[in-house]
């Protein structure tokens, strides 16, 4: 378990490698192969001595740690925070939605299916269109739409990214757990008196779990995307401004290990609680 | 499987929105020879009440830019050259993801854990801020002598085959996995102890179960590519290349593609006091993402109704079993 564990790892951090030094390939529009694989053992030595790597800003010369740290933190900050809070959002609609008239359950979910097929630039705009609104209109300035000199915007950009993932983990769950009604367990739960609380939360959450977590990844994945252009658009100070200043493949490399980091050992961790938790074992 | 989808309101509502601005667009082109009509002035009454950018109110339809230049019209042509950069990239990633999902499904598909794993990082890298990393150096002129270093078809063909590049192995192991699912269910066995090669296996046993979802994935993968395109042109990296005019402050999109539309309107908009530059590209693109969602959501409604092309076949079989009993035959025992 434990080597099996290990050997995805290092692939995947090998993985991530390559891609990170994909930008050495190209030297203009011609591929250098001799160029890339001499950048690849570059970041390889340099990311083995964390301390020394720097950066360029304004013309001088930083050291990358802890320079790195504070956008990425951040970033992470708002973007965990996205995610959970767009989980709990799902979780809450998909436990309302069962107590909601046939007819209304289908516009909910046609509606969920737009939200979920929006760009996020539309959203992000239509974001900052309404609080300009209520600005003008009110003089209340309900958070900071960009970010000012030295304060860290967290609410809004949260809310913004939540808006697509929830919309994905909601009509992810209502398929899932629309499954999960159909069985024998649900019936003989509901006949022993079990409430709607204790049936969603207890038992068909344990059970949905793994697809979910699995379903996660690709959330994950595009809204790392979005939170490119959230920071970009917000003039957040994150880790992807940072990328965006300093697009070279070492700093590319070094933040693409820092972001794999973190949802490493979530999923690790997440495996272990499902096989604890229902006996199953997942490699997520 | 296409018929069937023609009777789905949400499909052919999502393809005649698209097929009506790709042949607008082409027809705005052939007639108009795409003429942007210009407004610097607001005139009324002989009188020049306003400059540039005038509101949708002054200037209908959409209004115009801080040029004077209609928004609609730029936006009519630059549908084709949206639509037409995302079919190429669409249709290179997926060419060369089928052929390599294909060695991978037919061939590799005992690997699959480390092949998994290998390419389970793409999980965690933004696909935006990769391109972005990639394509400055060769999209963006030199800051300080603002001179490209490559001619404008060198830009376009190198952003083409980049973008669509970067997508091949997600889509690659998408589509090797299911192939290689497809494979391990018991009727290959059987086609196998039959005596069929692996090439007669692919294209009489999985082909037709694989066309259908492979439909979902070029969906999904022109969806991705065109919001990758729009992401791209937020960060001012424009199809074509970005004209940088002055010192740096203001850029400018060579062709009148979307992105470098939307991506001026985040460069140049002021959202107080003139949305509809932010919103005339936004809206029209998002509507455009929405049509090809329409149709993704019924192919995925077709396919679970009947599990695609397959059992129609057996359907039609079944209608042909003549149904007047009595004249074919009597019961023995009656």
């Amino acid at each position: 378990m434990v080597i099996k564990q290990s050997v995805r790892l290092i692939a995947t951090l090998i993985g991530i490698l390559f891609v990170g030094c994909l930008p050495a390939l190209f030297r203009g529009l011609n591929l250098s192969f001799s160029n890339y694989f001499g950048q690849m053992g570059d970041v390889l030595v340099q990311v083995l001595h964390p301390g020394q790597i720097g950066f360029q800003y304004e013309g001088r010369m930083y050291p990358l740690f802890p320079g790195i740290l504070n956008p990425y933190f951040y970033s992470m900050k708002i973007f965990f925070a996205a995610l959970i809070f767009s989980f709990l959002l799902a979780l809450a609609g998909t436990y309302i939605t069962f107590f909601l008239p046939q007819w209304l359950r289908k516009t909910v979910l046609f509606l969920a299916f737009i939200g979920e097929s929006l760009p996020d630039i539309f959203i992000m705009v239509v974001f900052q269109m309404i609080i300009i609104l209520i600005y003008q209109k009110t003089g209340l300035l309900l958070l900071n739409t960009s970010e000012g000199f030295n304060q860290q915007v967290f609410f809004l950009p949260v809310l913004c990214l939540s808006i697509l993932p929830a919309c994905f983990f909601y009509r992810m769950m209502m398929v899932a757990v629309g499954e999960q009604m159909d069985m024998d367990y649900i019936t003989v739960a509901k006949s022993k008196g079990l409430g709607g609380c204790q049936l969603l939360f207890k038992h068909i959450l344990r059970n949905i779990a793994v697809p979910v977590l699995s379903y996660s990844k690709t959330v994950v994945w595009m809204l790392l995307s979005n939170l490119v252009i959230l920071e970009f658009v917000f003039g957040m100070q994150g880790l992807m401004t940072f990328i965006y200043n300093n697009p070279t493949p070492l700093v590319f490399t070094v933040s693409l290990f820092l972001i794999f980091i973190p949802f490493y050992f979530l999923y690790t961790f997440f495996s272990i609680l499902i096989r604890k938790l229902t006996g199953r074992r997942v490699v997520i | 499987m296409i018929r069937r989808l023609m009777k789905r309101p949400m499909f052919v509502i999502g393809f005649i929105f698209i097929c009506g601005l790709l042949v607008a667009s082409i027809l705005y082109s052939l007639i108009w020879h795409d003429h942007i009509p210009e407004n610097l002035f607001l005139i009324r009454n002989g009188q020049m009440v306003k400059p540039a950018p005038l509101s949708p109110l002054e200037a209908p339809p959409l209004g115009t830019d801080m040029r004077g230049n209609s928004l609609a019209a730029m936006l009519l042509i630059g549908a084709k050259f949206t639509l037409g950069i995302a079919f190429i990239i669409t249709l290179i990633r997926l060419s060369f993801a089928s052929f390599l999902g294909w060695i991978y499904g037919m061939y590799l598909y005992r690997f699959r854990r480390t092949i998994t794993g290998l390419l389970d990082g793409m999980h965690y890298i933004p696909v935006t801020i990769l391109a972005f990393v990639i394509l400055a150096p060769v999209l963006k002129p030199d800051i300080m002598t603002e001179i490209y270093m490559y001619s404008r078809t060198e830009r376009e063909i190198a952003e083409i085959i980049i973008i669509a590049a970067i997508g091949i192995p997600v889509a690659a192991l998408d589509i090797g996995n299911l192939i290689g699912e497809i494979k391990q269910r018991d009727f290959i066995t059987s086609a196998k102890v039959l005596g069929a090669n692996s090439l007669q296996i692919f294209w009489n046993e999985i082909r037709p179960h694989f066309i259908p979802k492979f439909s979902l994935i070029c969906i999904q993968q022109l969806i991705q590519v065109m919001i990758l395109l729009a992401h791209l042109g937020v960060l001012s990296l424009f199809f074509g290349g970005t004209i940088l005019q002055g010192r740096g402050s203001s850029i400018h999109s060579v062709s009148d593609e979307w992105s470098g539309l939307i991506g001026l309107a985040f460069q140049e908009g002021q959202a107080t006091t003139e949305p509809w530059l932010f919103f005339a590209p936004v809206i029209t693109f998002t509507l455009a993402i929405l049509a090809f969602s329409f149709m993704l959501e019924d192919v995925k409604k077709v396919m679970g109704e009947r599990g695609g092309t397959v059992q129609k076949k057996v359907r039609d079989k079944k209608s042909a079993v003549p149904t007047d009993k009595e004249t074919n035959f009597d019961f023995l025992n009656r």
